[in-house]
């Protein structure tokens, strides 16, 4: 038996089953508001800009951010929000985002590479359920402290006018994925790998028994 | 493998995890050989530092032999026998070149749940909850170890486990300390908490020159062990400690304060009560009655250094702070700035910090040495677990 059973009375059950349940009668509802809903980047979007700054010089930078393999390493992780990039052209990549209730929003994204001070720009594809654009620029740092990269990255909110309700919670949600994002960035440019729990052992999988 | 984990508020428990795997290629796994307790844990274990996890393998504190490297790990030898700073540093980003290490800007998985209350994330840390990091921890029979060559420091022949264990946390935790005092030859210097920290601060101090280290705790025992490592004792439930040190100071007070007790410390009188029943109620997460002492007790334009572990705290005398022009001075141990030089004060004799092992046990007894090491009893100081 797991700790997660053992710990788990009669009243935890019946919440938990009531949170599925709920979970399975809300959720293809809120599927159908989101899906395909998305509309278009316009002044109503949210934006969301965040800085960090990366001990590298600028154009060893702008060659890490150029490489279409980047959005996967940097998106796709087993410790924060559920985001898949899959390769659909030398430029392209279909984002699924994965959100509360099991929600998907798939997106497929466009890149555009650019000079040394501003090395990405990126959009999604009108028809996808969550549009956006960003662009990535660099600005050199003082003394020893190497590169500023900051994104800037407007997201209309999803669902149309009922979306816009949740433009709060959505600035506060883009803007920690945009922050995770560039805190793996730092670390692959000065580190060449990105931190992570990955196969970290723990009792959430574990057996009582010697 | 056999593992330590938390599964709940006070809920330890011995168990069979998954064992621990090379992962990115600048790693290395680490065979525990020994991995000790440390008073910090007791807030994690009791709830008071938030986002520990069910399941989480608990330790910070070890030292061991390598048994697995990464592909990219070019200076840790597989056999080599290491101790490992409890902070993890990555050498490459700003923080870590600048002897930083706590600081580091690239080891924490989890940087999102610690920036909304601290603005920054701190480096990560085995076992010691998700915002710092969500790495399993030593106690274990083996761990993960990323960064390798930055965090791997090759134990000298000569110089026992037990020895190098401490200097995983205690010592450099100690030794951090009294250096932020910037002692002078003569000066007095204070200390708050006789635990493994304290003891080692109280060490520290003296070998930098500190002319008198007043130590300040309540456990007999641990009194004692001050007094042999040579500093002079207070025992603040038989003394008014603050009204003592202004005496023995000639009225100045003590030119530098070190704080080592953190947010779970005991004392006496109403604002101790104010504080445990606010604590226990969940309305602050800090008992900081050593805290505010050592800030009081401490001289006009002394140095205040807090190593204890802290998070939100009621009544916090900031002004007294600002008018005696204090500075204060604190962090998560920098480990890896010490290394060199606190062993070599433990290969040339000068320190020994296997006096802190009181007791030493199987990893399969941990959850009983943590209950001995919280509740100090039998003259519990630490408990060196042996996996």
């Amino acid at each position: 038996m797991s700790p997660q059973e053992q710990d788990h009375g009669p009243v935890h059950g019946a919440l938990g089953k009531a949170e599925d349940g709920l979970r399975k009668a809300v959720a293809p509802v809120a599927q159908r508001l989101v899906s395909g809903r998305a509309g278009s980047v316009g002044d109503d979007a949210v934006l969301v800009r965040q800085a960090i700054t990366i001990g590298r010089d600028a154009e060893e930078l702008a060659q890490l951010l150029r490489s279409p393999e980047l959005a996967r390493q940097l998106l796709t992780t087993s410790d924060g929000p559920e985001i898949s990039v899959e390769p659909t052209g030398p430029d392209s990549a279909r984002w699924t985002v994965t959100g509360p209730l099991g929600l998907h929003l798939v997106s497929d994204v466009r890149r555009e590479s650019g000079p040394t001070e501003e090395p990405l720009r990126w959009h999604a594809e009108p028809g996808g359920d969550l549009a956006h654009e960003g662009v990535l620029r660099l600005k050199p740092a003082r003394e020893d402290w190497g590169t500023e990269l900051h994104a800037e990255i407007r997201v209309a909110p999803p669902a149309g006018p009922l979306g816009r309700l949740g433009r709060g919670p959505l600035q506060t949600a883009a803007g920690a994925v945009a922050m995770k994002a560039l805190r793996r960035c730092k670390s692959l440019a000065e580190t060449g790998e990105v931190p992570t729990l990955r196969d970290n052992p723990s009792g959430r999988t574990t057996t009582t028994e010697s | 493998m056999r593992a330590l984990v938390w599964n709940g508020v006070n809920d330890l428990a011995v168990e069979t995890v998954p064992d621990a795997t090379i992962v990115n290629p600048h790693d290395i796994v680490l065979k525990v050989l020994r991995t000790t307790t440390c008073g910090s844990d007791l807030h994690v274990i009791s709830g008071y530092i938030p986002s520990a996890r069910q399941g989480d393998v608990l330790g910070h504190e070890f030292m061991g032999e390598v048994v697995e490297v990464g592909s990219e790990v070019t200076k840790t030898r597989k056999g080599a026998r290491v101790v490992v700073p409890s902070f993890i540093g990555c050498s490459k980003c700003w923080y870590c070149e600048h002897d930083l290490w706590s600081a580091c800007d690239n080891t924490n998985p989890n940087p999102e749940l610690q920036a909304p209350e601290m603005g920054y994330p701190t480096a990560g840390i085995y076992g010691y909850t998700h915002a710092f990091g969500g790495y399993a921890g030593s106690h274990a029979e083996y761990i993960r170890v990323p960064h390798a060559d930055a965090n791997c420091f090759t134990v000298p022949e000569g110089v026992t486990d037990e020895q190098a264990l401490y200097l995983s946390d205690a010592v450099p935790t100690g030794y951090m300390g009294a250096d932020f005092c910037d002692i002078a030859p003569g000066d007095t210097v204070a200390v708050w908490g006789c635990g493994g920290v304290g003891l080692m601060a109280q060490k520290s101090a003296l070998l930098m020159g500190a002319g008198r280290v007043i130590a300040i705790d309540r456990i007999p025992e641990r009194l004692a062990l001050a007094r042999s490592l040579g500093a002079e004792t207070l025992d603040y439930t038989q003394t008014d400690v603050l009204e003592e040190l202004k005496q023995t100071t000639g009225g100045r007070g003590p030119d530098a304060c070190i704080e080592a007790v953190g947010m779970e410390a005991h004392g006496t009188g109403p604002q101790y009560a104010y504080d445990k029943v606010k604590q226990a109620l969940r309305l602050e997460t800090d008992r900081g009655q050593a805290l505010r002492e050592a800030i009081i007790a401490c001289r006009k334009g002394g140095v205040l250094s807090v190593l204890g572990v802290y998070g939100l705290m009621d009544k916090f005398p900031m002004g007294v702070i600002m008018n005696k022009g204090l500075t204060v001075r604190s962090a998560q141990q920098h480990g890896q700035r010490y290394m060199p030089e606190m062993l070599e004060h433990v290969v040339e004799g000068r320190l020994d910090p296997s006096i802190l092992t009181t007791h030493r046990m199987p990893l399969e007894d941990a959850v009983r040495g943590y209950a001995l090491f919280k509740e100090k009893q039998d003259a519990c100081i630490r408990v060196a677990f042996v996996p």
